[in-house]
């Protein structure tokens, strides 16, 4: 039987004690896994496991390659690609050399970061869950499409989207970090992105600028919970009053994203979170602010569905259209998408 | 400062686009030019200057955008940065990028433009602003001239570099001998901003 379900009260108990002392947690964190995480024993051990060899992703960049022609050029390096749902993301096992699949040996490959491909900007280093959120933007090659992208360091997504749109329309991208502004610069350059106008600015003053969009993404910054194994000191360097922190300023962020979309335009949001406060919670607020009439939740294809109750609190019952991915589950960083339309 | 391009960039640019052999696209780009921001206030002092002289020296970088809402928004809204950047126009001169080079490779087939082709160990260390031998080329173009600027090529025609020919003609091929020196490469520039960001879930 899962302690999950052996232990209903999760608050303090001595089992989330246990967990985060084994794991390396605060206590805080893994009393609230307990409460919304499928088999949250199986995340900490996966976490554990994969800690320093994460499953690895790459998306290749179709304006300079296409995907087979990349994936031959790989291959024959010595890479093992495996194919994932999305055509253009291959999931890369250095722990394997192509030539012995069988091996358990670690392969004395580069890095994928280190590759002539990789500096060409034939590919970008980008995990699936990523991927994923742009896709369901559903952005078609027009010369017309006009894309917001509210938070676009260091430029995975944005130059994704570009890609999406064969560097036709415009992308205008909002980085309100001046020194994050150069590596978005560096790898939008490097994939050869010409259709994007960068502007230092809050995605909260996109409104400002005087433009309507037909897609707006929304990746908020976030607690950034979900990516625990990359980066092990995010299990306890945070604490609840980040969380808040975070949440007050997506619903602004959401909020501002709305008013920006055309009638009919389409709005992804999401985050690398696990936490309910920074992802359906901030999703109900703005279907409460409003109304059925003005907009309305798509359906995320792939992923577990999202919360339609946490903390004793009813959410929106389309909440369960959003999707939840998580690292022991679908194998990417812990992430949250929600596809909203804008109805008028 | 975003601005339209100017009459004599323009003819800097367009010679340019003539001599690297891809004068058509030059019609179908829709291009707008930078000024350093630091230098905005004394480089129209000096423009004022140098009009009156009938010179027109301003440091420029050149943009591709895509369309031309893209160029009328960055001249309306003078935004961070737009578009691709290409190159730079200084002392009346442009000087492409690898970005220019690319376009080059991609838009004239026939390789009929300065170009070096070179054995895969050395482009790998080309790739690393190492410069190059001249054993190292096995394709060139007939008519490279001393001191002229060639695009640097590995065996699949990827665009791995720029570089400045120490010799003209099949002097580039002596052995054992630097005839080009790499001026760009694709991974110098990668190295100072490696890994920056690579823990953010991107």
């Amino acid at each position: 039987m899962s302690y999950d379900i052996e232990y209903p009260n999760f608050s303090h108990s001595e089992y989330s004690r246990k967990l985060a002392e084994k794991y390396g947690y605060n206590d805080w964190m893994i009393s609230r896994f307990l409460k919304f995480i499928p088999n949250t024993k199986l995340l900490l051990e996966y976490v554990e496991k994969n800690k320093s060899s994460h499953a690895e992703y790459i998306r290749a960049n179709n304006l300079k390659i296409d995907s087979i022609s990349l994936k031959k050029r790989l291959v024959e390096k010595g890479y093992l690609l495996k194919d994932t749902i999305l055509k253009e993301v291959f999931k890369i096992d250095m722990t394997r050399n192509v030539n012995n699949p069988n091996s358990d040996k670690k392969t004395n490959l580069t890095t994928i970061g280190s590759t002539l491909e990789y500096l060409k900007g034939y590919y970008y280093i980008q995990d699936l869950s990523s991927c994923i959120a742009v896709d369901e933007l559903e952005i078609n090659e027009k010369d017309s499409t006009t894309v917001l992208d509210m938070a676009a360091s260091p430029g995975g997504k944005t130059s994704f989207i570009a890609q999406k749109m064969n560097n036709k329309g415009n992308i205008i991208a909002c980085e309100p970090n001046r020194k994050r502004i150069p590596s978005l610069l560096f790898n939008l350059s490097r994939c050869g992105v010409k259709n994007t106008t960068i502007f230092n600015i809050s995605g909260e003053d996109a409104e400002k600028l005087g433009i309507k969009f037909d897609r707006v993404l929304l990746d908020a910054p976030c607690s950034c919970e979900g990516i625990i194994t990359k980066d092990e000191t995010r299990k306890k360097s945070r604490d609840l009053k980040d969380i808040e922190i975070c949440s007050i300023k997506q619903k602004k962020l959401i909020q501002s994203a709305f008013q920006v979309l055309k009638p009919n335009g389409k709005m992804v949001y999401c985050t690398c979170s696990f936490a309910p406060e920074e992802n359906e919670m901030v999703v109900d607020e703005l279907m409460r602010n409003n109304g059925d009439n003005d907009l309305e939740l798509e359906p995320v294809k792939y992923g577990n569905d999202g919360l339609t109750e946490y903390d004793n609190r009813q959410f929106d019952k389309d909440l369960r259209y959003t999707k939840r991915l998580y690292p022991h589950i679908h194998h990417t960083n812990g992430f949250f998408i929600a596809k909203l339309r804008k109805k008028k | 400062m975003f601005e339209i391009l100017p009459p004599s960039a323009e003819t800097i640019l367009k010679r340019a686009f003539n001599n690297w052999g891809i004068f058509s696209l030059y019609e179908k780009m829709d291009i707008v030019v930078k000024s350093p921001k630091n230098k905005e206030s004394s480089q129209i002092e000096k423009t004022s200057l140098e009009n009156l002289l009938g010179k027109n020296n301003r440091d420029l970088q050149v943009h591709v955008c895509s369309n031309s809402l893209q160029k009328e928004l960055t001249i309306k809204l003078q935004p961070a940065h737009s578009g691709i950047i290409i190159g730079q126009i200084k002392n009346k001169k442009f000087l492409p990028n690898l970005n220019f080079a690319e376009l080059v490779v991609k838009h004239n087939p026939f390789l009929n433009y300065p170009y070096v082709i070179l054995e895969d160990k050395s482009a790998s260390l080309v790739i690393y602003g190492r410069d190059i031998m001249g054993n190292a080329i096995i394709s060139f173009f007939k008519g490279i001239k001393e001191n002229q600027t060639v695009i640097i090529l590995n065996q699949n025609k990827d665009v791995i570099g720029m570089g400045k020919s120490r010799f003209g003609d099949n002097l580039i091929t002596q052995r054992d001998k630097i005839t080009i020196d790499t001026v760009q490469d694709i991974g110098t520039h990668y190295l100072k901003e490696e890994n920056k960001y690579a823990l953010h879930g991107d």
